[in-house]
């Protein structure tokens, strides 16, 4: 019985990763050549209920949103905020990397 | 649909601005700016040379289209003629192109407002049989165009702009070309430094050909652009996105 219970709580707990939500989303971009439309990018984004976080670098043209826990912004919505603040989209990626962790991973990349 | 929405300090700033600016003589506007920053943006701009100073203050509810108010004054480099104008103004993002490594812009803009004007040396009836230079005054309707591009990396910068001022008396253009260059491609946490030279054709109010150099700083929302013409008068601009 213990391990049957043992078991249950491992496959509960393996389960409940399985379906969490990514802590972070990487949105690759075009046209990211000055501050002020840097600024307009992290503006939108901020502004977006799911955001805790954003992180924008024009040196790797990329934008990291840090997710509310349990909370997601759909490509759409993140594709047309970006095309509304002026910008392209080039790419969206989840992860579940912390977003300290893959903000200091893009800012020492090369 | 999102409605529009203002912080309070940046209306303030705004409406103190164009206060203060409705005393001061101001000028077109700097070619190095843009009159659109992003969406949803707050945009405050005061520039001052030799013999103009402006300031200007735009809303852009969508990244292609922005209006405001643009309050400028200017003299003539012999002081004999001087306008002071305001106009309210809409300012189009007609094109953009983006690419993984730069950037390309062509606005245009239009004005329309008021402006008082005054011509010393004008020739005048004083009274029967005599004709006297007077300073005459004028009150009127004016317009702006403004047509303007820009091409930039993160380390090269060109523009130029064509800036029209029309009343019933005056008709005034400035076109301006600038290129500029950054020895560091910075990033948006940096203070980017740049270079610029600058010519500008002037025709109407004055005429002539100036050639200037200037040093731009540029952080996050805040862009200031200080330098000097050939002809050693200082110019500076300021920019604030909010």
């Amino acid at each position: 019985m213990k391990k049957f219970t043992l078991a249950a709580m491992i496959l509960a707990a393996a389960a409940s990763n399985a379906f969490a939500s990514s802590k972070t989303i990487q949105i690759g971009l075009d046209g990211l050549v000055c501050a002020f439309c840097a600024q307009g990018v992290e503006k939108k984004l901020k502004a977006q209920a799911a955001t805790d976080k954003v992180f924008v670098s024009i040196d790797k043209k990329v934008a990291v949103v840090a997710l509310k826990a349990g909370q997601d912004i759909a490509d759409a919505t993140i594709k047309t905020e970006i095309t509304d603040a002026g910008y392209v989209v080039k790419s969206i990626a989840r992860s579940d990397e912390s977003f300290e962790a893959l903000t200091n991973k893009i800012k020492s990349s090369k | 649909m999102r409605p529009i929405q203002f912080s309070r300090s940046a209306v303030r700033l705004a409406v103190s601005t164009c206060v203060v600016s409705g005393g001061l003589a101001t000028l077109p506007l700097a070619v190095s700016a843009k009159p659109i920053a992003f969406s949803e943006a707050v945009t405050v701009m005061h520039e001052r040379e030799f013999n103009m100073r402006a300031t200007e203050v735009y809303y852009a509810p969508k990244h292609w289209w922005s209006l405001g108010i643009a309050d400028m004054q200017m003299n003539s480099d012999d002081k004999k003629r001087y306008m002071d104008a305001s106009f309210a103004q809409v300012n189009f993002l007609v094109k953009r192109w983006n690419m993984p490594n730069a950037q390309g812009n062509l606005f245009a803009s239009a004005g329309y407002g008021w402006a008082y004007s005054t011509k010393e040396g004008v020739m005048g009836l004083a009274h029967p049989g005599h004709m006297v230079a007077q300073t005459a005054r004028y009150s009127e309707s004016a317009r702006r165009f403004v047509l303007q591009g820009d091409y930039e990396t993160r380390q090269f910068y060109s523009s130029f702009k064509m800036d029209v001022h029309q009343t019933p008396l005056f008709f005034d253009r400035t076109d301006t070309a600038q290129l500029g260059f950054s020895p560091v491609a910075h990033d948006y946490e940096d203070l980017a430094v740049w270079f610029v030279a600058q010519v500008k054709k002037y025709r109407g109010m004055n005429d002539k050909t100036e050639a200037g150099a200037f040093v731009r700083l540029f952080k996050k929302n805040v862009w200031v652009e200080i330098g000097m013409t050939e002809s050693r008068k200082s110019q500076m601009m300021l920019m604030i996105n909010y």
